[in-house]
C-alpha cells in the first residue's frame, strides 16, 4: 500500500472522529442563550397565559429575559437552580402592572410548588423498588421531604426522567434514616447519588415533552 | 439496508463511535427523552462488537442485541441469575416467604435462564457458517430476527415463565393476598407519580395556570390507570404509561380545559407518544383492572379510546 493512500485513510478516520466529537458537543442553537433557550419560551408561554400581556409588555419581557438568559449561559449572571428562577421571575414582573405582577408571583410560587411536589413523588417511586417501602413509608417520606427539597435536587430527578438515569438526590441521612428500618438504611446506603450539588440551571431538565412548541410573539 | 463495509469503513465506524464516546456522556439535546428502555435509543450499527483486526464478531454482537450492555465483568447467564436472585429476595421481603419457597423460586428462575441462554445459542448458530463473510451480513435484518429473544430476555420471569408459574403455585392464599395489597399499592403511588410528571412537562410545555393543573391533575387521576412492568418501572415508564393513555382520551374531555393556543399546542405533542407506546409494549407493560391495554390500533382523540380491547 502506498503512503500517500495510506495518509489519507487515516487522516480521513481523524477527521470522522473530530466531527463526531464536534457534533455532539455542540448545543442546539449557536446562539447567545444556548442550551437556556427553551426557558425563554416556557416564560413567555406562563406570563401569556397568566396575565395576556400587551405586545409591547411581550416584547420588553422578552428582550430582559433574553439578557438574562444570556448572562447565564455567559455565566456573567446568576446561574444556579437557586437563583436563575426568581431573576427570570423579576424579568417579567418588572414589565406588568402592579395588580398583574401580584397575580403572577402568586402563579410562579403555584408552579414552584406543583415542581417540587411531583419530584417528590418522582423521588420516592425511584427509590422504592430498591428499599421496598411500605405504603405509610412512602407517604411519611413524601411529607417529609417536601419541607426541605431543594430546587437543585428536583433539578437531578429532572434530569434522571429525561435520560433514564438514576443517581439520586443525596437527601440528608438526619431526614430520610428515621424513617427506614434496618435493611433500608443499608439498601439506602448503597444507591448512587448525585453529589454535584452546585449545578447550573439546565433547561434540558423539561425534555422533549415539556419543551413548548410555539413562540406566542412570534404568532 | 444493507451493510456491506469493508475494513476501512468498519474503522471509520469505529472511530465515530469512539468519538461520540469521547464527547461525554449527556445525549444530543433534542434527542428522544422519555423512552422506557435505552435499546430503542441504540442504532444497529452502534451495537456492533468488532474484533481488533476489523472484523465483526458475531456471537459477541448477539449477545449485545439480545442481552444489552455487554460492558460488565459477568457472562450474560449470571447477569440474569443475579437480577434473579435479587427480584426473589425483595419478593421474600414482600411476602416473608420461606427458605423453602426462595429455593424454589431460584430453580425456576434458574430454568428459565437456561431456556434463554439455549435459544440464544442455537440462534447463533444459524450465522457461524458465515463467519468469514461476517461482515457482509445484513446486521438490520439480522437485529430485526433477534427481538422475539430481546422480548423474552425482558419478559423472562413474567407471564408463561416457570418462574411466574411456580410463584403463583408456591405462595400460601395469606401470602399472595398480602403481595397483591402491597403491588397494588406501589402501583397507585407510580400512577399517581406519572400523573404528576405529566402535569409538570404540561406545565412547562403550554404554561398552564394552578387552576388548570389541578383540573388536568384530576382528570388523569380519574381517567387513567395503574400499569405494571415485567420488570421494575423507572419514573420515566410511570410518565409514559399516563401520557400514552392521555393521547388516547377522547379530544372532548381534553379540550375544555385549554385555551385554543394551548389545546393547538398540545395535540402536536401528544401526537409523538406513539414511540412511548411502543416501548411500552416491548416491556410487557400492562394497565391494571379491566378495559383497553397498550398497542391497540393507533386512533386517537376520536371519541373513544384506542387502546386495544384486553384486559390483565
Amino acid at each position: 500500500m502506498s503512503r500517500p493512500f495510506f495518509l489519507v485513510r487515516w487522516g480521513l478516520l481523524l477527521v470522522l472522529a473530530a466531527s463526531a466529537v464536534v457534533v455532539r458537543a455542540q448545543p442546539p442553537r449557536a446562539d447567545a442563550l444556548g442550551s437556556l433557550r427553551p426557558q425563554l419560551q416556557v416564560e413567555l408561554q406562563f406570563v401569556r397565559k397568566i396575565c395576556a400581556p400587551s405586545k409591547q409588555q411581550m416584547q420588553a419581557i422578552k428582550k430582559d429575559l433574553e439578557k438574562c438568559l444570556a448572562d447565564a449561559a455567559k455565566r456573567s449572571g446568576p446561574t444556579s437552580c437557586d437563583l436563575l428562577p426568581p431573576k427570570l421571575a423579576d424579568c417579567v414582573a418588572d414589565h406588568l402592572s402592579k395588580e398583574d405582577a401580584v397575580r403572577y408571583r402568586a402563579e410562579v410560587i403555584k408552579r414552584d410548588a406543583q415542581e417540587r411536589e411531583a419530584c417528590v413523588y418522582t423521588f420516592v417511586a425511584l427509590v422504592d423498588p430498591d428499599l421496598r417501602l411500605s405504603e405509610q413509608q412512602r407517604k411519611a417520606l413524601v411529607a417529609a421531604l417536601i419541607p426541605v427539597w431543594k430546587p437543585v435536587w428536583s433539578q437531578m430527578i429532572e434530569i434522571n426522567v429525561r435520560w433514564s438515569t438514576r443517581r439520586v438526590p443525596p437527601i440528608p441521612d438526619d431526614v430520610i434514616l428515621p424513617l427506614l428500618d434496618a435493611d433500608q438504611v443499608q439498601a439506602w446506603k448503597r444507591l448512587p447519588k448525585n453529589l454535584e450539588t452546585r449545578q447550573a440551571f439546565d433547561a434540558q431538565r423539561i425534555g422533549a415533552i415539556g419543551t413548548p412548541n410555539l413562540q406566542p410573539d412570534e404568532e | 439496508m444493507r451493510w456491506s463495509i469493508g475494513r476501512l469503513g468498519l474503522r471509520a465506524v469505529a472511530a465515530a463511535i469512539v468519538g461520540l464516546s469521547l464527547a461525554g456522556a449527556a445525549p444530543p439535546p433534542g434527542a428522544d427523552d422519555d423512552l422506557v428502555d435505552e435499546s430503542a435509543k441504540k442504532t444497529v450499527v452502534e451495537e456492533l462488537v468488532i474484533n481488533a483486526n476489523g472484523i465483526i464478531n458475531v456471537a459477541a454482537t448477539i449477545d449485545q442485541f439480545v442481552y444489552g450492555n455487554q460492558a460488565q465483568n459477568h457472562s450474560p447467564q449470571e447477569r440474569l441469575e443475579l437480577r434473579l436472585q435479587k427480584r426473589v429476595d425483595l419478593l421474600a421481603r414482600d411476602a416473608t416467604l420461606s427458605e423453602n419457597q426462595k429455593q424454589k423460586l431460584l430453580f425456576a428462575g434458574k430454568g428459565d435462564i437456561g431456556h434463554l441462554v439455549e435459544r440464544v445459542e442455537q440462534f447463533k448458530t444459524r450465522f457461524q457458517t458465515r463467519k468469514a463473510d461476517a461482515n457482509g451480513l445484513d446486521w438490520d435484518a439480522l437485529s430485526k430476527e433477534a427481538q422475539p429473544l430481546v422480548v423474552s430476555r425482558i419478559r423472562i420471569f413474567a407471564g408463561d415463565s416457570l418462574f411466574a408459574k411456580t410463584f403463583a403455585k408456591v405462595l400460601t392464599a395469606d401470602q399472595l393476598a398480602r403481595y397483591e395489597k402491597i403491588e397494588r399499592e406501589r402501583a397507585e403511588f407510580q400512577h399517581r407519580t406519572g400523573v404528576q410528571l405529566t402535569v409538570l412537562r404540561m406545565s412547562t410545555a403550554l404554561g398552564l395556570s394552578d387552576a388548570q393543573r389541578q383540573r388536568l391533575e384530576q382528570l388523569l387521576l380519574k381517567e387513567t390507570r395503574p400499569g405494571r412492568g415485567a420488570n421494575r418501572l423507572y419514573p420515566t415508564a410511570c410518565f409514559n404509561i399516563v401520557i400514552v393513555q392521555m393521547a388516547h382520551l377522547p379530544a372532548e374531555r381534553l379540550k375544555p380545559l385549554f385555551e385554543p393556543w394551548q389545546w393547538q399546542a398540545l395535540q402536536r405533542k401528544l401526537e409523538t407518544t406513539s414511540r412511548f407506546e411502543e416501548g411500552l409494549v416491548r416491556n410487557g407493560v400492562v394497565l391494571d383492572g379491566k378495559g383497553p391495554q397498550f398497542g391497540g390500533p393507533a386512533q386517537r382523540q376520536v371519541g373513544a379510546s384506542g387502546l386495544s380491547d384486553t384486559t390483565k
